[in-house]
């Protein structure tokens, strides 16, 4: 009792271990719900930087794309500073005939809308991240029927179609709130609700199903 | 219309399966006609928080396996006929259920009663998605430690991405002197945490144990312990009551009490 008393009269500055619990709480739960493997994250950004590089010259230097979440919603957050626009841009426009959404957004590419691209972009190379883990797994799961996993993978689409319209929304509310912080920072044109919502609607049409094992194996016996 | 909700935690051990028993017993005292659901396929308590164990005979395996018929299985409360119970195996393979399985059976129970309460087990992998499965609504149960709120956290979620989007949250285990305290994370807290809906906040209450040693849920006695109330009012808040949260406040001590507590750290 002697000992709990001086404990008690020398320990008085120490931080309750409620407040303790709740900080640890909230720096473990921004880590869980932005549930990405770190390699398949690399690659994404790899990625959006190789196909942006495409279109602009991109300050290296100063490139920032993270993970960042709030009140159960993850966001990807990309800021890439243009330091110019690559003259031969034109030439690469017919790479993208087959969406019209890509189209439209090079066709406007007098004054270059760095950040429609950057968030298309980061959600196309989002969406190939999450096809290619997935086709991970379904290869490693291939002892499974292939009735059983042609369920799944719709199962699978579903999910990812919600998320990513989730995640879409949620980008273009952050696209909002940094115009309002860098109205200095030029070419930084703002998407509107409804041309963030149709190109939903592109972008789940445009989702590819990973090859099902049927289809593989008849691949390899006409091979 | 009925509603079918899965009442599920990720972590176990935080009070799914006594507040599945509770809520259930309680909505069915307001005259609600509810059948609760064990869907912890292999290790099934249900049945004995309720006293109902000696009296299952056939479970929701065999209502799958064509075995015997639905209503064979359910098992009607003798203490309160609006209430039933279909059991969860105990002994076979739980593989042997799918999450279409699972799903068929609610939406048939659902017909014939106003709650179907879905008691899922803990853990997120096939035990959970099966009972997930046919659930328009979900009660999640967690207690104010970091373990059990990361858990939610997860399940949250994983509900949300299966598109149960109702959601709402029982806090359990509260313990008011450690909270004012500060050793204990707040309600507020919690819900500052986890951004759900809050339905309920148990306090901790020794009076469960009781309760499940006897196999009578708490709000089954005339005079419920503080935890019995707590379960009451959820099951008035779920039928759409506007009920004030319990004022869960330390019982004033005596000059001598409070001196000691202090001195041992416990105040």
């Amino acid at each position: 009792m002697i000992s709990k008393l001086l404990d008690r009269l020398f320990q008085r500055s120490n931080i309750p271990s409620g407040t303790q619990v709740k900080h640890r709480l909230k720096f473990i739960l921004a880590h869980d719900r932005a549930a990405i493997e770190p390699k398949v994250f690399d690659n994404m950004r790899c990625e959006i930087m190789r196909v942006v590089s495409k279109y602009v010259e991109l300050d290296e230097g100063s490139l920032d794309i993270r993970l960042e979440s709030d009140k159960r919603m993850t966001a990807l957050i990309a800021n890439l500073p243009i330091r110019m626009v690559r003259e031969e841009l034109s030439d690469l426009v017919g790479i993208f005939n087959e969406s019209n959404v890509d189209l439209q957004v090079v066709d406007d590419a007098d004054q270059p809308d760095a950040l429609m691209l950057e968030m298309d972009l980061s959600v196309e190379a989002a969406l190939d991240a999450i096809a290619a883990k997935d086709s991970l797994k379904s290869t490693s799961d291939e002892d499974n029927s292939v009735t059983e996993s042609m369920t799944d993978i719709d199962a699978d689409l579903d999910k990812r179609n919600t998320e990513v319209s989730a995640k879409l929304r949620n980008a273009a509310n952050k696209v909002q709130d940094l115009e309002q912080i860098s109205d200095d920072e030029a070419n930084e044109i703002v998407a509107d609700d409804a041309e963030v919502n149709d190109q939903i609607d592109q972008l789940e049409l445009s989702l590819n199903l990973p090859e099902s094992p049927e289809a593989q194996e008849e691949r390899i016996a006409t091979d | 219309m009925s509603r079918i909700i899965v009442v599920t935690s990720g972590k176990g051990g935080v009070g799914k399966t006594t507040s599945s028993a509770n809520l259930g017993m309680a909505l069915a005292k307001l005259g609600r006609k509810v059948v609760l659901v064990d869907a912890d396929f292999g290790l099934r308590n249900l049945d004995l928080l309720l006293g109902l164990e000696n009296r299952i005979v056939y479970t929701a395996l065999e209502v799958i396996a064509r075995e015997c018929k639905l209503d064979q299985a359910l098992v009607k409360d003798k203490r309160q006929p609006n209430l039933s119970l279909l059991a969860a195996p105990q002994t076979r393979n739980k593989t042997a259920i799918t999450a279409a399985h699972m799903k068929a059976l609610v939406e048939v129970l659902s017909r014939y009663f106003d709650y179907v309460l879905i008691d899922c087990p803990a853990g997120i992998e096939s035990g959970f998605q099966n009972a997930i499965a046919g659930a328009k609504e979900a009660i999640v149960v967690t207690t104010p430690e970091i373990s059990a709120v990361r858990d939610a956290d997860r399940v949250v979620g994983l509900l949300e991405a299966n598109r149960i989007t109702d959601i709402k949250l029982i806090l359990n285990r509260v313990r008011p002197a450690m909270i004012k305290n500060n050793d204990m994370m707040s309600v507020e807290d919690v819900l500052d945490i986890l951004s759900v809906k809050l339905i309920g906040v148990v306090p901790d209450d020794e009076q469960v144990i009781v309760s499940t040693n006897k196999g009578e849920p708490l709000v089954l006695s005339d005079k419920p312990s503080l935890a019995g109330t707590a379960y009451g009012n959820v099951a008035k808040r779920l039928e759409g009551m506007d009920v004030e949260f319990l004022q869960l406040e330390v019982p004033p001590k005596g000059f001598f009490s409070r001196l000691s507590s202090w001195i041992s750290g416990n105040s």
